[in-house]
């Protein structure tokens, strides 16, 4: 962790060694987002296809349901669920609650993100072996 | 802060927990409750024909839309671009939007007829 003034030590901010738990979480949310947003356009587009006729539909959802997109799709769960419990630590912060205890909220806040995501692997992990196999 | 910032950061919150509660629905419903179960549009209309279940998806669509949106511009509007440039990038992120909204409207409209 960066300690200012530490002998021997450039006390630069912008190099990644320095940032501090806030920042991490700062520079995730907005790569998530980022994902996420792109994301729901291609989702809506892909959705909307419904258009087309079942036939179309079908097939399609046939395809994106197949082992790769699985995995994807437990990549995109995971950056959902880090999105979701850092705004939710935003969203406690823009109403003074927390901010003292920050790295305690946010070790919490990721510990039930790791939960949630285990329980969901663990509940996907049989479909994937079944389309593999 | 000009007003429309305060109304835009207000907003982001909102549609932020919003989305929580929704997603946590939608996802339980479509992938989780049951996860072999097979994603066709017949069983889609089926579910969508229930007035709640099409509410929950057009909330999610706008929400989602707004919350995205919003949150891509709050990360250009960091890179301090011009006063001309803020306003096109707000104009052309509301046609995006309301074009989305709109394509995601003639999709669901589609299961429901379907």
């Amino acid at each position: 962790m960066f300690k200012p003034g530490t002998p021997g030590m450039v006390d630069t901010d912008a190099s990644p060694r320095n940032y501090a738990t806030g920042m991490w979480a700062y520079i995730l949310q907005r790569a998530t987002g980022l994902a996420l947003v792109l994301y729901l356009l291609l989702h809506i587009v892909i959705v909307t296809q419904s258009i087309r006729g079942p036939d179309v539909f079908d097939a399609l959802l046939r395809t994106l349901l197949g082992p790769p997109f699985l995995v994807l799709d437990l990549l995109l769960f995971a950056a959902t669920l880090f999105h979701a419990l850092n705004g939710v630590r935003i969203i406690l912060f823009d109403l003074g609650i927390g901010i003292r205890e920050q790295k305690t909220v946010f070790g919490a806040l990721m510990a039930v993100g790791g939960v949630l995501f285990s329980w969901v692997f663990l509940r996907i992990l049989p479909v994937l072996r079944a389309r593999l196999g | 802060m000009r007003p429309e910032g305060v109304v835009a950061w207000v907003l982001q919150r909102v549609t932020g927990a919003i989305l929580i509660l929704l997603l946590a629905v939608h996802f339980w419903l479509l992938h989780f409750k049951d996860v072999f179960e097979p994603i066709e549009l017949a069983g889609v209309s089926l579910r969508l024909a229930k007035p709640l279940f099409l509410m929950v998806d057009v909330a999610l669509l706008a929400a989602g839309l707004f919350h995205g949106l919003n949150g891509l511009r709050n990360v250009v509007l960091d890179l301090s671009i011009s006063r001309s440039g803020r306003r096109w990038l707000g104009l052309t992120l509301w046609v995006v939007g309301l074009g989305f909204l709109f394509l995601g409207g003639l999709g669901l409209r589609a299961f429901l007829s379907g």
